[in-house]
């Protein structure tokens, strides 16, 4: 290459446009055309007939055939996809033409130019035959047409001039002998629909269809060839719920009715599609100007002029589609025959027209089709089969590259052409990098060897390998990455497999280089060297892998040690190899699509320190990726031991079912996640992610694939050598261990105390394990406690305390699976015994600093939580309980002396002398004698002793400082065993004062009423009442205080 | 387990967890055991696993049943952990070459990668190669049985119900056996002799072509790469064993082994 000539001329030779569309350009990089199929007839699909491709024509060949002297009128279509190089036959037949014609053809080649329908017009006013035309009307209409309008006028102009189409239309679209293609009430709809201003915004679009159509007739706005045909297309229909709500918003009844028919109505669609591309061509012809038969009157006013010079024409269309709009009445034009018009005294015409299959298929009109008895098709891959015209190819393109446009100029101008002349460029860059031998020349191939071009051709798709995607995608962007960074060359990483591995061990295996040169080097020797790791001398220099030293010298590659060997046996073996190589394609096996885009995008990450792995996102080589790292994670957690490790089932699964936290992440990916491992961008990662994506891709979820041994050897060596730290994650964070059986057993043992199934411990310390192996089912809240105590066993019984007490059950339970609900408990008690008493020995107390509530994992900080939950509130239960029994324990004290209450028969006495009391009342006739309640009384008797030990517990309970301890005895609901007494005591009370005012207030009245009588006529009540206060003094003497 | 049939119900961590009760609380009834394992008040499955566990503590060795009390047969016998539990199980395995699990394992190791064409060893068409193998009928439910110990003794990992082998836990346990010297070589010859006295059932019934199967090789393998021991390949060495062919790792046939260590 010569570096500076080619940095300023290599987009103008790869990329020509009209002005940079140098002759001398396109000779200097022609190759002969060698595979070229000449047909009368085409298959229905468009195709060669089979028997046609046998026997392929060189352009030779085919210029023989078809541009020799002729008297009759021909037409030839030279067919073949989209770049497969029809333009160029038919430019190279121009040339040609030019030199070997006689004077008397007229060649008018109306080039591809920037394939508008506008841009053809401007080429053929600009040819003297037209110019010359006698009808000046028709001249003039022509450069009308090309007049330039503002794009979104002319846009504005297409689009409108659709809806004046369709609604003068019949729906037949102007074929009156046709069947109607759509029906009324859908057309006037349809009218409707395109008014409507979103679905106009829709179509008026970038790349919508009125887009594509001007890009078609005004303006190639791309710098690529557009030969496509453009239209409407299926999509441009295609109606989702959200833009039919839209539409709701403002359109009209008819344009909703269509819109909601078209809702999923593919055949709908397609027939709308159908419908409107029946107008492309006539609303083109009308926004140009044109009638339908202008271009056939200028065709036929050319011929008659020519005629009557005694002169025969030539007319070279390089692509059929850059008259989109006319094409139809132009190949009408070009296909019509001067003996059936002999009145019309035209001259002879051979027309050769390029289009392409699907432009034929699609727009040639059938009766167009069957006139048409001369094909020549030009296969789209072009090189298949012919190495040499390929590298010839690459060659002639990177020669012209490095050579100035005078100098080509000159050799056109001055030697015809001439290849024995064929100028060669000087190289000022890529010594060593190989060169092909042109005549008595050599090219240099630089920035390409022949390995390269093999490999990057055999890369493309198949439908890929034509000359034009070559350039595009393959010589355009690897000069560009020489050019501008050489130092980081190759850049581009395409997908490779390495059919010999030890090259790519040996590179991988090398400490001293980073992962980022290994990949390059790796690259570079299978892509451009020849992919083994041997050396061998060759005029003094080193060369590896094919490659010499100087080469790597060039883009500052390492060179790695290889396995020496002789030249002479190096060009014996590579011998061996070519005679051999059909048969090893064959064996190859086609690499996984899939493998290949991974690794190409894990090589890049590798490489890029600022590149982030796309994980998460859908597009289809991240999507194996993503896959690889749930694969990974479930690899991991499915074949650890975790039992055997000394991990319980129910610490792994709570890590496992946390949604975002993996094992295993990798350095640098898009999605966030909280990883135990980071797998680090390198050599290393690589090769086990690559093991992941061929079990799901290339073993469908297997190790049942080719080397899958060494694949599996790589990811069980990786996984036993993090399975330490992996094992360790599960159980800590940040470096503490997590202590969530702890708070979940605390949790629960407070959940038995306030359940009363600790009544008869003292304190937590002498609790059990085995306490917590009983059923233990929530109890009712029908009891005296507070309202507090009664809203935390609400909480402790609520699902959060199910959950701890799923957790102490479950925790050292070995199940056969990873299922945490079994009720087959199989416990391991021993580890069970040790971790409750741990719990018991600290006293169920704990500070939020010991809670654990900065764990990461939910799943098991909500047992720290639940646990917070209730500490935070016990205090206060504790509080209210004990003040509650306070008022309580003062009723009582305020009318007994509690001291007195020794025995359980102090209560009976006591309960006896209040019986005596209303006894007394119910006989001297004291109102208080209604609340004498045998049952009552018989109660407080019966239960006397559970009286007694609830006044005792509470008296007890008031005293005692520790929470847990007041907690325990509290749930033994003192308050409810003293109820029934206290409440007896304090009416008892109440009666007394009653009794007493009564009974004073009788004895005044009887003093003041009968005292001058002399006597007493109710003495005996007198008695009675006395003998009631002497009653009440006794009780008051005995039992009341004050 | 080891010497009937297998089952699934005996897991390794539970026939352990038995070991270590029986340890604590030596002479326990078998009821106070069983209630301890499986406590009553809690416990709602239909048929108690305990007997098939402690049948198979019984066919290991570890605990005997005498006039209804459990005790240690060797009380000097102190298994610390569950590696050293591993451990002894590996050492006693050629007691049980008659027996179920010996043959399973030796039929399955020895597919090598044949076995990556089954989805599940529970497979009807694994069964069936499995019981035509073995020369007896095997269950579903008694490879299920298998896999808890085939993984815990370290054949290799099961991935769901898939087995992937690589007896690198078992090889490594097998070599402390083994008792070799630090830094020494020995003839894989000598090597092979020493190793078969425990680590016959993942090999070949025959042996004569010298062929190690990929559990063994990938074992080999993973201890040469992590430095524990060293595989030499000399040529002037009479006896060679062939590692299972790779691509990529040490492929040459080895002829003698140097000791470096084996962390359990």
């Amino acid at each position: 290459m010569n570096r500076e000539i080619a940095r300023k001329r290599y987009m103008d030779v790869i990329r020509p446009d009209v002005m940079h569309n140098s002759q001398g350009d396109f000779l200097a990089t022609h190759v002969p055309m060698k595979k070229l199929y000449v047909t009368e007839h085409l298959t229905d699909q468009a195709d060669v007939p089979e028997q046609d491709k046998k026997h392929p024509k060189t352009e030779e060949e085919v210029y023989e055939q078809f541009m020799g002297e002729r008297e009759e009128d021909q037409f030839v279509l030279v067919i073949g996809d989209s770049g497969a190089g029809k333009s160029h036959l038919i430019r190279w037949i121009n040339s040609i033409l030019e030199i070997r014609k006689p004077d008397s053809e007229i060649v008018l080649p109306i080039r591809r130019a920037d394939n508008t329908l506008k841009g053809t017009i401007r080429q053929l006013i600009e040819l003297p035959e037209v110019k010359k035309l006698p009808n000046k009307e028709l001249y003039k209409k022509l450069v009308s047409a090309t007049t330039t309008v503002p794009e979104k006028e002319l846009k504005e102009t297409l689009y409108y001039q659709f809806i004046i189409q369709i609604t003068n239309d019949d729906g037949k679209a102007g074929d009156k002998d046709g069947d109607r293609r759509i029906s009324n009430v859908d057309r006037k709809h349809l009218i409707t629909l395109l008014q409507n201003s979103l679905f106009k915004a829709r179509l008026m679009d970038d790349d919508g269809p009125i887009d594509r159509i001007y890009g078609k007739f005004a303006e190639n706005k791309t710098s690529d060839i557009n030969d496509k045909t453009v239209g409407f297309e299926l999509e441009d229909f295609e109606i989702d719920a959200e833009f039919r709500n839209q539409l709701l918003l403002g359109a009209d009844d008819k344009a909703r009715k269509i819109a909601d028919k078209l809702i999923g109505n593919i055949d709908f669609m397609n027939l709308l599609k159908e419908y409107m591309n029946l107008f492309v061509e006539k609303v083109i012809q009308r926004c140009a100007g044109l009638e339908p038969g202008d271009l056939a009157s200028v065709i036929e006013e050319i011929r008659q002029e020519l005629y009557k010079q005694g002169k025969s024409l030539t007319i070279l269309i390089e692509d059929i589609t850059a008259a989109s709009g006319v094409d139809d009445s132009l190949l009408d034009a070009l296909l019509t025959d001067k003996v059936e018009y002999s009145d019309k005294k035209m001259c002879r015409l051979n027309a050769v027209v390029g289009s392409t299959g699907g432009y034929y298929r699609e727009k040639f009109k059938t009766n167009t089709k069957g006139r048409i008895h001369n094909f020549v098709y030009v296969p789209d891959d072009l090189f298949s089969g012919n190495q040499n015209g390929l590298i010839e190819f690459f060659a002639k393109y990177l020669n012209t590259i490095s050579l100035e446009a005078e100098e080509i100029q000159k050799w056109v101008e001055t030697r015809k052409a001439d290849m024995a002349s064929y100028p060669v460029h000087t190289v000022t860059i890529g010594n060593g990098w190989g060169e092909y031998r042109l005549g008595g020349n050599s090219i240099n191939l630089f920035p390409f060897t022949k390995n390269a071009i093999i490999f990057l051709y055999e890369k493309q798709d198949v439908t890929k390998r034509n000359p034009r995607a070559l350039m595009r995608e393959i010589i355009e962007p690897y000069i560009k990455d020489s050019l501008d960074r050489l130092e980081e060359f190759p850049v581009r990483r395409p997908s490779f497999q390495a059919s010999n591995t030890e090259l790519q061990n040996a590179i991988y295996n090398d400490n001293s280089l980073d992962d980022a040169t290994k990949i390059r080097l790796s690259f570079f020797m299978y892509i451009w060297g020849d992919g083994t790791l041997q050396s061998y001398e060759k005029d003094g220099e080193t060369y590896i892998a094919g490659i010499p030293s100087s080469v790597y010298a060039q883009l500052n590659l390492p060179i790695i040690e290889g396995n020496k060997v002789s030249y002479e046996e190096k060009l014996k073996e590579d011998e061996t190899i070519d005679n051999k190589k059909p048969l090893v394609e064959e064996v190859i096996e086609k690499e996984n699509d899939q493998v290949l885009i991974a690794l190409a995008e894990v090589d890049r990450w590798i490489e890029n320190s600022d590149y982030k792995l796309s994980i998460g996102a859908t597009t289809k080589n991240v999507k194996a990726l993503n896959e690889a790292r749930k694969n990974i994670n479930d690899y991991l957690f499915d074949t650890i031991d975790w039992l055997s490790e000394g991990i319980s089932i129910d610490a792994m699964i709570k890590i496992k079912g946390t949604g975002n936290k993996f094992l295993v992440a990798f350095e640098r990916q898009t999605m966030k996640s909280d990883a135990v491992i980071t797998l680090p961008a390198s050599i290393e990662s690589r090769k086990i992610i690559e093991a992941f994506v061929r079990w799901s891709e290339v073993g469908k979820k297997s190790w049942n694939f080719k080397n899958s041994t060494d694949y599996l050897y790589r990811v069980q060596r990786w996984s036993d050598s993090i399975k330490p730290i992996i094992v360790k994650a599960i159980t800590h964070y940040n470096d503490r261990e997590a202590d969530y059986f702890t708070y979940a057993t605390a949790a629960e043992y407070y959940r038995l105390i306030l359940n009363g199934y600790c009544k008869n411990y003292q304190n937590s310390q002498n609790f059990t394990p085995e306490l917590l192996l009983n059923e233990n089912p929530a109890v009712s809240t029908e009891n005296s406690h507070t309202k507090s105590w009664n809203d935390l066993m609400k909480i402790v019984n609520g699902s959060d305390g199910q959950d701890a007490r799923n957790c102490v059950l479950q925790y050292y339970n070995l199940p056969q699976g990873t299922a945490v609900s079994s009720t087959n408990y199989e416990f391991d008690y021993v580890l069970f015994n040790k971790a409750v008493r741990k719990v018991i020995k600290a006293g169920l107390h704990f500070t939020d600093a010991e809670l654990q509530l900065d764990d990461p994992v939910k799943k098991r900080r909500i047992y720290s939580e639940h646990l917070k939950k209730l500490l935070d509130r016990i205090e206060t239960v504790v509080k209210e309980e004990k003040e509650a029994l306070a008022a309580r324990i003062e009723i009582l004290t305020n009318l007994v002396d509690l001291d007195d209450l020794e025995e359980p028969s102090d209560i009976e006495d006591l309960v006896k002398q209040i019986g005596k009391f209303y006894t007394q009342a119910q006989k001297s006739h004291v109102s208080v004698a209604v609340h004498y309640d045998l049952s009552k009384l018989n109660y407080c008797k019966k239960n006397s002793a559970q009286i007694l030990s609830a006044i005792k517990s509470a008296q007890q309970i008031g005293e005692t400082q520790d929470v847990v301890e007041a907690l325990i005895r509290l749930s033994r609901d003192p308050m409810q065993g003293m109820k029934a007494f206290v409440e007896l005591l304090s009416l008892v009370s109440s009666d007394i004062e009653k009794a007493d005012n009564e009974c004073e207030s009788r004895m005044e009245n009887n003093g003041a009423g009968f005292a001058n009588e002399g006597e007493n006529l109710f003495q005996a009540e007198d008695d009675k009442l006395v003998e009631c206060q002497n009653m009440i003094e006794e009780v008051k003497r005995n039992h009341v205080v004050g | 387990m080891f010497i009937g049939n297998m089952v699934t119900e005996a897991i390794p961590a539970r026939v352990f967890a038995l070991y270590r009760i029986v340890e604590s609380k030596t002479g326990i009834s078998r009821n106070e055991l069983q209630n301890l394992i499986e406590p009553p008040g809690i416990y709602k499955g239909s048929s108690s696993y305990f007997p098939a566990i402690l049948k198979a503590a019984d066919e290991l060795k570890l605990v005997e049943n005498k006039d209804n009390a459990i005790t240690l047969i060797d009380e000097n016998r102190q298994l610390k952990s569950i590696n050293d539990f591993r451990k002894y199980v590996i050492s006693i395995l050629p007691d049980f070459a008659e027996g179920q699990f010996w043959k399973c394992s030796n039929i399955i190791v020895n597919m090598n990668e044949k076995i990556f064409e089954y989805s599940a060893i529970s497979d009807s068409q694994m069964l069936n190669y499995l019981s035509e193998q073995a020369g007896e009928t095997i269950t579903a439910p008694m490879i299920r049985g298998w896999r808890f110990w085939s993984q815990f003794l370290g054949f290799g990992v099961m991935n769901d119900m898939t087995f992937l082998p690589n007896a690198y836990v078992y090889v490594k346990n097998v070599i402390s056996l083994m008792e070799l010297g630090k830094k020494q070589e020995y003839t894989m010859s000598d090597f092979m002799t020493r190793f078969m006295q425990y680590g016959r059932i993942l090999l070949p019934p025959v042996t004569s072509n010298k062929n190690l199967n990929i559990a063994i090789s990938s074992a080999l393998r993973e201890l040469h790469d992590n430095g524990e021991i060293v595989l030499k390949f000399g040529s002037d060495q009479e006896m060679k064993w062939i590692l299972y062919p790779s691509m990529e790792l040490f492929n040459q046939p080895v002829s003698s082994v140097v000791y470096k260590e084996v962390k359990l």
